[in-house]
């Protein structure tokens, strides 16, 4: 039911059940917001977003307050404006002085508000306990003297990934976030999925950039630095440069990265491919049970953690960035006689810890030496004084050159299921292509089915995305084994065109955008189906004849395992 | 005396009957356990927190060796506190045919003189306070009348009439005094929608703090549809000092279970939980027993007394912290998370516990429901005001001639409460000011000692009263000192989720600790800049007032900006003058040695306690301004003025 209230003396048009500030939202009225989270219950904790509502004694919260028909609302008096501005200045009054030297300077959303609601001196300041940053994960750094205690974090860590690592602890004065018993968060059930990096407005949680690392490494004459690049690596950059042609920018970033001091750029589509081509051979092999995918770290680690009576049914074959980082180290020398140096540039913090794994790190020998995510390549590009727009396009290198439609859908929740599902029915069929529109929405953006029907068999494929979603479905389907034949679980949601490691860029519509943009470029990809990118088959038979080259291609699980 | 005394049949036929239908025996016995008769001398030693400080123990064991000793035919029991914090340990004794007279202090020392008076039938009169008024016993000559005692006299004692008279612990004389026969009553003759319209009639108001009618929160929770809806008693009560909550639970617990399971039925919830502070441990305990007797009388249970009610009652230990006793964190607590508020609406009548319609109310609140059933709602009425009928139990502390647990009628003045109840200020000093509602209160001074208890009066003077904690205080407290007081317990004990009442809270404590304290050094805390600090008190104030979620937020100023109100000349003084004219901020100043004034006498290095003072003789001296505490001794001591303070 809709229906008019006043704001600011005008009438703006009200949704019956929504709240104040998502109808001032609409209307284009802006309130500032901190512990508010698109799509989860509000807290009302922050007070930012105080109201006048006539009739009432104090101040509204618009995040939590339903709108309703009588209302009259004031958004922007003195009154407000006083005690947001207080509110900015009692976060500041304890807050470091060391804006310059900080993570998120210029990306800050405190510094955002001092900004907006006009703080020009430090009118107040409070001393607070010195306190320690958290550097024991691989992936995050958690510095509490920045934590302002929206609680975002604590929120998207529990109901979306569903691992609680985060927690508020002590009250009043000595409120704080803290990982779950106080521990390094390395030592918690973090997955390092990066999601709290992606809510956090300030610098209390960022992640490993190792910018240094990687400057020193392309410094080195005594390596070959290859990169591999994640599709939504260059997607995400894209959006960052404004560029609207993204087979262009990728191409654009192969120039960068070899500017850069990049012997070779590899596309991670094709091991993509590779590892759709795998899974499909693995589950026409298999016997009825299901096999969970493997390509997202967050999930394997959290499986460990949580389901390790699991862990039999997930594919062994180790995920794409592993992959290539195997390949490469194990066919390069050979190929050009010197040590290759592998980055892998990635939209996750996860795959930071995923390639600290014990066993991808066989002694002085790591698969992957370092992991860069698109965030922290944005500011490297920035760092080496490039303009972006001015590079030219260049193909990837071979041998993982080209990628199929499937290879760059990896990205999507669903891609790499949809992906399985057609090589399998390719493999099943001899060589028939999966009819289209098979594919079916079980729950908007978290899961999704995909059926089909071979030699009086029912063949069931299903995506998963966002960890405690997951969890839940996997749950709910412990009573039906075997029901589905393949499942693609993916930490974040929505899958990786969602993760950790992306720039953060506070735009509600970036992932619809994101999975539109990403689905019309596969959709380009003349190649349609992992089965018909042919360096794939030249890998493969290359590898066959190499000694025990089939098991570079897979690793193993221990239950109960952090770093 | 306990269940022995009276079977589990005879029980349930004494609550279930009309005294008219039950037996001569049955008659008898309820004399006796109302005290009404004696045949042998019964002693009973009072039982409470105050008196467990003051020794009761220790007299309860003396007196039980004397009886021993003497060979005595003697009953030795227990009874609940009085309410009288002065001349606690108390003893009553009764002999058969004579009236109960209580004696206090009770040390173990002067145990054989009382109880050899007692004995002999010459009471020694110095030890008796008062007497018992009862038309079947025959008055002690030249002891006062209990009633005749000004602190008892100025009391309206309804909820509290049994206090200090019978054993909490002991079902069978609840029972006696007409207990647990509203409940009973309630689910066999009348329907909830009944016992709702008469509570609504009374006028009974939530005395949890905002004094919210309370028949109207149950028909909110009413209304709801529901499988499955909950009450739960509130009975955590945390904050400093207050103790109104917890006597309720340790000296007359079966009244609140009574109380508890009327409002169940009322609103037709058939699981409550009493909700406690786990910090104290006796009044759980009294509680816990207190259930388990209920429970095994059938009062709780399913299908209770053939009614059909099914109604199971669970204690719960609070986590601990203030913030517990707000209705939405309590609930948060109960489902196992962090105790913190949550914003409202919908309100826990609507969507409370597990997201079923709960009510929460306070334990005093459901206190009143057996009275307000067994007697009416127009008698409930005849006390207090139209706006808040009945009574209220207050903890009256402070620099009072008179403290304790005290039940008023609503309407009293704060005067009569200090002067004819608390008996005034104590050594002659001079009233200050009132603190009233705990730490969530503000202060009331002179001229605010005209108002009226009562929730509307209260309310249009802005004033919230909280759990019912007054302290009184004198010329020799500090307003500045004592703001800081509420405010550092303040923002300890808020829950730390909104910004305003964590971080403001705590600025606006720093605030006062600077101007309360002597500048460190380096530090220049000008006057002018200590000024400014106050003015941002006030604006803080108002915003923390303005916009935090709970209740604790939107009260935590309070206390600071009354003081300011009304002493603002003892802030100027400790900001301008650096002095605290009531000499509880030491603090405040620098003391340091005059070097042209002083002659090397030695006399204030030999005084001063922590050793500050250093120098040779004959050369002025030297205060090490890192170790003075600021005492003032040094000062006193110079006969030529050199210490001097900045
Ligand atoms: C900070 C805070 C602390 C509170 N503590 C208590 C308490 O200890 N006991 C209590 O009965 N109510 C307490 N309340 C009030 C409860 O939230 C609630 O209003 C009350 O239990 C309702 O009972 P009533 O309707 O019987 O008054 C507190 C409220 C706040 C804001
Ligand atoms: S006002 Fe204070 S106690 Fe209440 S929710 Fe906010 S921080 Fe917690």
């Amino acid at each position: 039911m809709n229906f008019f209230i006043t704001v600011n003396n005008r009438e703006i048009e009200a949704v019956k059940g929504e709240t104040i500030l998502q109808a001032l939202k609409r209307a284009g009225i802006s309130i500032p917001t901190l512990c508010n989270m698109e799509g989860f219950t509000p807290t009302g904790a922050c007070r930012l977003c105080m109201v006048e509502v006539k009739g009432r004694e104090g101040l509204v919260p618009s995040c939590s307050q339903p709108v309703e028909e009588w209302m009259e609302v004031k958004t922007h008096t003195p009154r407000v404006i006083k005690a947001r501005r207080m509110i900015v200045e009692l976060l500041l009054a304890s807050h470091p002085d060391d804006c310059l030297y900080c993570e998120r300077n210029c990306h800050c959303e405190l510094q955002n508000l001092a900004f907006e609601l006009n703080v020009r001196e430090r009118k107040q300041s409070s001393r607070r306990p010195a306190m320690v940053k958290d550097l024991s994960s691989p992936a995050i750094t958690r510095d509490p003297s920045k934590c302002i205690l929206c609680g975002r974090c604590v929120r998207i860590c529990e109901e979306v990934m569903g691992c609680s690592s985060l927690e508020f602890s002590g009250k009043g004065d000595a409120s704080r976030i803290d990982t779950l018993g106080g521990r390094g968060l390395n030592a918690t059930s973090c997955i390092a999925c990066g999601q709290c990096v992606m809510v956090c407005p300030t610098g209390a949680l960022y992640e490993k950039k190792k910018l240094a690392e990687l400057q020193i490494a392309l410094g080195n004459p005594g390596l070959h630095p290859v990169a591999v690049v994640d599709p939504v690596v260059s997607l995400s950059l894209a959006d960052v440069y404004g560029n609207r042609n993204l087979r262009q920018s990728a191409r654009q970033l192969n120039n960068l990265l070899k500017r850069c001091g990049f012997r070779e750029v590899y596309d991670y589509a094709a091991l993509q491919d590779l590892y759709v081509r795998k899974t499909a051979e693995e589950l026409t092999r298999a016997e009825g049970s299901t096999i969970y995918s493997s390509n997202c770290p967050a999930w394997i680690k959290y499986a460990e953690q949580y389901l390790p009576e699991l862990l039999p049914c997930i594919s062994k074959l180790k995920s794409p960035s592993q992959l290539a980082g195997t390949l490469l180290k194990k066919l390069l020398p050979e190929k050009d006689g010197t040590k290759p140096f592998v980055v892998s540039f990635s939209p996750c913090t996860a795959r930071k810890y995923e390639s600290r794994r014990r066993e991808f790190n066989p002694v002085g020998e790591p698969e992957i030496d370092l992991v860069i995510t698109a965030r922290a390549l944005e500011q490297y590009v920035v760092l080496n004084g490039m303009d972006p727009a001015t590079a030219e396009a260049e193909e990837f290198n071979k041998p993982f050159q080209t990628s199929s439609m499937y290879g760059e859908l990896g990205g999507v929740s669903g891609g790499t299921m949809e992906a399985v599902a057609a090589e399998t029915y390719f493999r099943l069929t001899g060589g028939k292509d999966l009819p289209s529109g098979r594919l079916k929405k079980v729950k908007p953006g978290k899961i999704r089915e995909l059926v089909f029907d071979h030699a009086g068999e029912t063949w069931r494929f299903a995506s998963v995305s966002g960890m405690a979603e997951a969890a839940g479905f996997i749950e709910e389907l412990s009573g039906k084994p075997g029901y589905y034949r393949y499942i693609e679980v993916m930490a974040c949601p929505n899958g990786c065109i969602n993760g950790g490691g992306l720039p953060i860029l506070n735009d509600d519509n970036i992932l619809k955008n994101r999975q539109k943009q990403l689905t019309e470029l596969a959709e380009k990809n003349a190649l349609a189906c992992s089965n018909r990118n042919r360096t794939i088959d030249e890998l493969l038979s290359e590898l066959a004849k190499m000694d025990g080259g089939e098991q570079l291609l897979y690793t193993a699980y221990e239950p109960g395992k952090t770093v | 005396m306990s269940l022995q005394a009276m079977n589990r049949e005879t029980a349930r036929r004494i609550i279930a009957l009309p005294p008219s239908k039950i037996t001569r025996e049955e008659q008898d016995l309820l004399l006796l356990l109302r005290r009404d008769r004696c045949t042998i001398p019964v002693i009973l030693v009072s039982e409470s927190r105050p008196a467990r400080v003051s020794g009761s123990n220790a007299t309860y064991s003396a007196i039980a060796d004397y009886i021993s000793e003497n060979n005595l035919s003697v009953e030795l029991g227990r009874c609940s506190g009085k309410g009288f914090q002065q001349n606690e340990p108390f003893v009553d004794v009764q002999l058969p045919g004579k009236s109960r007279v209580t004696f206090g202090p009770v040390s173990p020392e002067i145990v054989p003189l009382i109880l050899d008076g007692m004995i002999n039938k010459a009471i020694p009169m110095e030890y008796a306070l008062w007497q018992y008024r009862n038309p079947m016993h025959e008055p002690w000559d030249g002891v006062p009348f209990f009633d005749e005692i000004p602190y008892f006299s100025g009391q309206v004692r309804k909820l509290t009439r049994n206090f200090g008279l019978s054993d909490p612990a002991s079902v069978a004389e609840y029972i006696a005094r007409d207990g647990y026969k509203a409940f009973v009553k309630a689910i066999s003759n009348y329907t909830a929608a009944d016992i709702t319209e008469l509570v609504e009639q009374s006028g009974l108001r939530g005395r949890g703090g905002a004094g919210y009618p309370t028949a109207q929160k149950w028909q909110v929770a009413r209304n709801t549809l529901s499988d499955q809806k909950y009450l739960i008693c509130n009975a955590d009560e945390s904050d400093p000092g207050a103790f109104t909550d917890k006597a309720l639970l340790e000296r007359e617990p079966h009244k609140v279970i009574e109380g508890v399971a009327i409002a169940a039925y009322a609103i037709g919830a058939s699981m409550v939980f009493i909700y406690v502070n786990a910090s104290d441990s006796y009044s759980t305990d009294c509680i816990e027993h207190a259930l388990s007797e209920a429970a095994a009388l059938g009062l709780t249970g399913e299908n209770i007394f053939d009614s059909g009610f099914n109604l199971k009652v669970q204690l719960v230990r609070s986590a601990g912290a203030y913030i517990c006793g707000e209705e939405t964190a309590l609930i948060n607590n109960l489902q196992g998370k962090r105790a913190i508020p949550r914003q409202k609406p919908p309100y826990p009548s609507e969507k409370g516990l597990f997201g079923k319609p709960t009510v929460v109310n306070n334990v005093e609140t459901l206190f009143n429901l057996p009275d307000i059933l067994n007697y009416g709602p127009q008698w409930y009425r005849n006390t207090g005001t139209p706006d808040s009928p009945g009574t209220k139990i207050l903890s009256l502390t402070g620099k009072l001639k008179y403290q304790g647990l005290v039940e008023v009628p609503f309407g009293i003045t704060l005067n009569d409460l200090v002067t004819k109840i608390g008996g005034g200020i104590r050594n002659g000093k001079q009233f200050k000011a009132l603190q009233i509602g705990g730490p969530a209160g503000r202060c009331i001074g002179h001229e605010g000692l005209q108002l009226k208890l009562d929730y509307k009066t209260f309310a249009e003077a802005g004033i919230f009263l909280g759990s019912g904690g007054v302290v009184v205080l004198d010329e020799e407290n500090c307003m500045v000192d004592v703001a800081r007081y509420f405010l550092r317990f303040i923002s300890r004990e808020s829950c730390g989720k909104c910004i305003p009442c964590r971080e403001g809270s705590r600025r606006m404590l720093d605030i006062l600790n600077a101007i309360s304290h002597r500048p460190e050094q380096g530090a220049s805390h000008e006057p002018l800049e200590r000024f400014k600090g106050v003015m941002t008190l006030e604006s803080l104030a108002e915003v923390i007032k303005d916009t935090s979620l709970c209740g604790l937020g939107k009260t935590a100023p309070d206390t600071v900006l009354s003081t300011l109100r009304l002493f603002r000349e003892e802030y100027e003084e400790h900001i301008f003058e650096r002095k605290c004219r009531a000499g509880v901020c030491t603090d405040l100043q620098t003391y340091y040695i005059d070097m042209e004034a002083c002659t090397g006498c030695t006399a204030c290095a030999k005084k001063c306690p922590v050793n500050a003072i250093i120098g040779t003789p004959r050369q002025p001296f030297f205060i090490i301004e890192q170790k003075c505490t600021g005492c003032g001794i040094c000062m006193e001591t110079c006969k030529f003025s050199a210490v001097k303070t900045r």
